[in-house]
């Protein structure tokens, strides 16, 4: 059995002495211990590290492999703090994730990564920080959030923003009450629709923004969302006073290998697997003016 | 890394191997334990595939290509070339058929009992040797080196494959009406990363080839030959026969600008009437010596215990290439020739620090309806041209 | 007394960004405080829209029933302009505006701020350019939710 330590990939990387031969391509078999349902069409996983600590950057995704069916890249949206377990949350939409979704407790999944250029954690020190999700956009971003949460004093202040469809379609519940309740943290919650039942704000993200009490000039906002979802947020910290390489954006496209070889994730001169998934806008900030880029 | 001692430019003198000695080289070559690999005649082509030695090279043969169209025959040109073995030039299969196959199994993965195990299948390729490389060839070797090796994961079985190919140039004496190689900034004879070049030269009785190693190993090959020192006359040749071949190329269009032109035409209108005409057959990815674009797809045997997982060329006129859940990104065939042609001429700049394009002019002559990325590049620079309000915004 | 907190107040709106002091002065004519209580309505579709509100404190709910069913499409919190409708005849209110969390705010008459825009026309430029942003921002919110970019 070829074992690899994704760690080591990373930290080879890192180091940019990665040896020929190493098997980049050979995925680690990791068995699920725990399973949620978090709506309708989503699930996360949490699995079983074999030799943790798996060390990763806020905003990197592993590519998962359901076996015989094939491999899909996935988000990282959570590790343990000894870094023995790692949480992947996946929206079943595609033949690998629905795969991914027929596992229970014990099942197997394939991993390999942690793969491409994280969320600017570093950047964002000493500075006011937005953190802004849409959707299932709050799976990439949790690990960031909560890094920012855990070192709350290394930060100014710290606006979370999320977007979701309705209140059913929310991610992460109890954390987000959490989060909610803290003192030192503004978290806006809001959904395109609602019964009467919902009294949190209906309407999109973006008109959540303007109420950012934050320093536009030491700022460093990072988004995660659909496209469109993105764009607009960029217009509103625009007008905020945020300069387009304050914000962070993460892109997705379609991704075979993870490691620049496939071609399929290329985003102009960019492959999203390596030089992103997380990007200023400033350097992308052309292509959202280009249709089926 | 290993390779970069193979094929790179060798001072090493020039000699002369007698015509009728090609058979001697190819021997050697073979009794070093290598599997020949040269052009030969197939489906009315000249592709590289194996071949037993000399006397299957396409001799006396010339080719035609224009936009949409090849013909090769033997003397069909009427010139007295009858006997020369490189008077054709590239086919439709490329170098990269070799270091990069067009399906390949990566991995086989076992289950039993809820345990996996996952192996990379050892490649079988044996020691090849190559004759009768283009310097596109050579500059797509280059090209892919910087892809497959010099990037942050290396490709092992690409680097395998390539230590262990032996390759042998040929200086091109009658390039196509579809060769651009100097306009990519090569050709038309070789000038690096070969193990051994040869440049012919003269026919019946004057029929010689001038002869260089470029490596250890073709230093090696040459010192077993009946080789004799080039004469004056003979680098006179050989110089003659370089300015014809760069003559016939003089009439292509500059591209220079090409990185610059295509980076700031996005949103031309050009594509539209391109995607007019193009079919989106991927027959200019598939004949391209640098795409190297790979499908990763997993079959499993009946039991579903068993898995292998293959790695297969693939092209980004398909519509699959940019699926993200919901759908394509390149829903329609203006934006996914957009996205080739860019990709090659531009994008890859920012990528790898240099073009993907090698002149090759594979994608004109095998594009079935005659598209010509020349010609498309020189209307899409016209257009932004005489477009000045717009590109001043 | 009052209207002078109101004109103090007004001031530092958004709403009044960029209005000179006598603007503000003329449109707090017009204003009130006003206080609802939760589960009260603000405004109801079909009722004259004779008011407009500048929500202080609290939260409203937009709604709209169709069948069987009430949907909420915005929910208006402090800085938000509520009703707009008295802009244009017919000056029909089109939304049940409902009251979430109990509500503070500015009530403008909006009888009298119209009287006032037709008197003053540079003073009216401004108040309709003001109502327009408010438009505009919630047509795009409301495209946005359309295309239902989460789905």
């Amino acid at each position: 059995m070829t074992e690899v330590n994704p760690s080591a990939v990373r930290s080879a990387v890192r180091s940019a002495t990665l040896p020929i031969g190493l098997p980049a391509m050979l995925p680690t078999p990791m068995r699920i211990k725990r399973r949620m349902r978090d709506t309708p069409d989503t699930f996360t996983i949490v699995l079983d590290v074999p030799q943790p600590p798996f060390v990763l950057e806020a905003g990197q995704f592993n590519m998962l492999y359901a076996f015989g069916v094939g491999e899909v890249p996935i988000s990282i949206s959570g590790v343990s703090k000894n870094g023995g377990e790692l949480v992947h949350t996946i929206r079943d939409v595609g033949t690998v994730t629905h795969a991914l979704s027929l596992l229970r407790k014990d099942g197997v999944v394939g991993v390999r990564g942690p793969y491409g250029r994280g969320w600017p954690l570093e950047a964002a020190r000493g500075k006011d920080v937005i953190l802004a999700a849409g959707g299932i956009g709050l799976a990439p971003l949790r690990p960031a959030i909560r890094h920012v949460l855990d070192h709350r004093e290394e930060y100014g202040r710290v606006v979370i923003l999320y977007g979701a469809r309705t209140p059913q379609d929310m991610l992460y519940l109890p954390e987000i009450q959490k989060w909610r309740g803290r003192l030192d943290t503004k978290m806006s919650v809001t959904v395109d629709r609602a019964s009467r039942k919902w009294l949190g704000n209906v309407g999109v993200i973006t008109q959540l923004v303007a109420a950012s009490r934050v320093d536009p000039d030491e700022t460093i906002a990072m988004v995660c969302g659909p496209e469109i979802m993105m764009h607009y947020m960029q217009i509103h910290l625009a007008k905020l006073g945020l300069p387009n390489d304050q914000i962070y954006v993460s892109m997705e496209r379609n991704m075979k290998c993870a490691i620049g070889r496939c071609g399929h994730c290329q985003y102009g001169g960019d492959f999203i697997c390596k030089d992103g998934p997380v990007f200023t806008f400033d350097e992308i900030a052309d292509r959202f003016r280009v249709r089926a880029l | 890394m290993e390779t970069s001692s193979v094929g790179n430019t060798n001072t090493g003198s020039i000699h002369v191997l007698a015509a009728a000695d090609l058979s001697a080289l190819l021997e050697a070559i073979v009794a070093e334990g290598y599997r020949l690999v040269g052009p030969r005649i197939r489906n009315g082509t000249a592709v590289l595939d194996e071949i037993s030695g000399a006397a299957q090279l396409p001799r006396g043969y010339r080719d035609s290509q224009r936009p949409g169209e090849y013909r090769i025959s033997a003397n069909g040109s009427g010139e007295t070339n009858a006997g020369r073995y490189f008077d054709y030039v590239v086919g439709p299969t490329s170098v990269k058929r070799f270091l990069y196959p067009p399906r390949r199994k990566v991995l086989e993965a076992e289950r039993s009992g809820g345990q996996w195990k996952i192996t990379e299948p050892a490649d079988d390729y044996p020691p090849t040797a190559i004759v009768g490389l283009r310097s596109c060839d050579l500059a797509a070797v280059r090209i892919l080196d910087r892809v497959l090796l010099n990037d942050i994961y290396p490709d092992p079985v690409y680097a395998a494959r390539r230590k262990a190919t032996l390759m042998i140039g040929v200086d091109c004496a009658h390039p196509s009406e579809t060769c651009f190689c100097t306009s990519m900034g090569g050709g038309p004879s070789v000038e690096s990363g070969y193990d051994l070049n040869l440049t012919e030269l003269g026919d019946g009785a004057t029929h010689r080839f001038l002869i260089a190693a470029g490596s250890d190993r073709g230093e090696k090959l040459m010192a077993s030959l009946r080789l004799s020192t080039a004469t004056s006359d003979d680098l006179a040749a050989g110089a003659a026969q370089r300015k014809s071949a760069e003559a016939a190329l003089a009439q292509n269009p500059p591209m220079q600008d090409a990185r610059e032109v295509l980076a700031n035409a996005w949103n031309s209108t050009r594509w539209d009437s391109i995607a007019q005409r193009c079919m989106a057959c991927a027959n200019c990815t598939m004949s391209c010596p640098t795409c190297f674009c790979v499908d990763i797809e997993d079959e499993t045997d009946l039991t579903g215990e068993h898995a292998d997982r293959w790695q297969t060329w693939d092209s980004c006129f398909t519509m699959g290439h940019s699926y993200v859940h919901g759908g394509a990104v390149r829903k329609e065939t203006t934006s996914r020739y957009r996205q080739w042609m860019t990709h090659k001429l531009s994008s890859w700049h920012d990528q790898f620090e240099m073009s993907g394009c090698t002149g090759c002019g594979r994608c004109i002559t095998w594009c079935p309806v005659g598209i010509d990325i020349r010609e498309e590049l020189a209307a899409i620079r016209t257009d932004q041209k005489t477009d000045v309000p717009e590109a001043a915004q | 007394m009052k209207t002078l907190s109101i004109k103090d107040l007004l001031g530092r709106t958004d709403f009044a960004r960029g209005m000179s002091a006598d603007d503000i002065e003329f449109l707090s004519g017009c204003a009130s405080f006003a206080r609802f209580s939760r589960g009260e309505f603000m405004m109801l579709a079909g009722d004259p829209c004779d008011h407009f509100y500048l929500i202080r404190e609290g939260k409203a709910a937009v709604e709209v029933e169709s069948g069987n069913q009430v949907s909420v499409i915005y929910a208006p919190s402090p800085g938000d302009i509520v009703g707009w409708s008295w802009t244009m005849p017919p000056s029909v209110c089109r939304y049940d505006v409902r009251v979430m969390d109990s509500v503070s705010a500015i009530d403008f008459d909006a009888r009298c701020v119209l009287r006032k825009c037709e008197e003053d026309n540079r003073f009216g430029y401004h108040v309709y350019k003001r109502i327009l942003e408010v438009v505009i921002e919630r047509l795009m919110a409301t495209r946005v939710q359309m295309l239902d970019m989460y789905s």
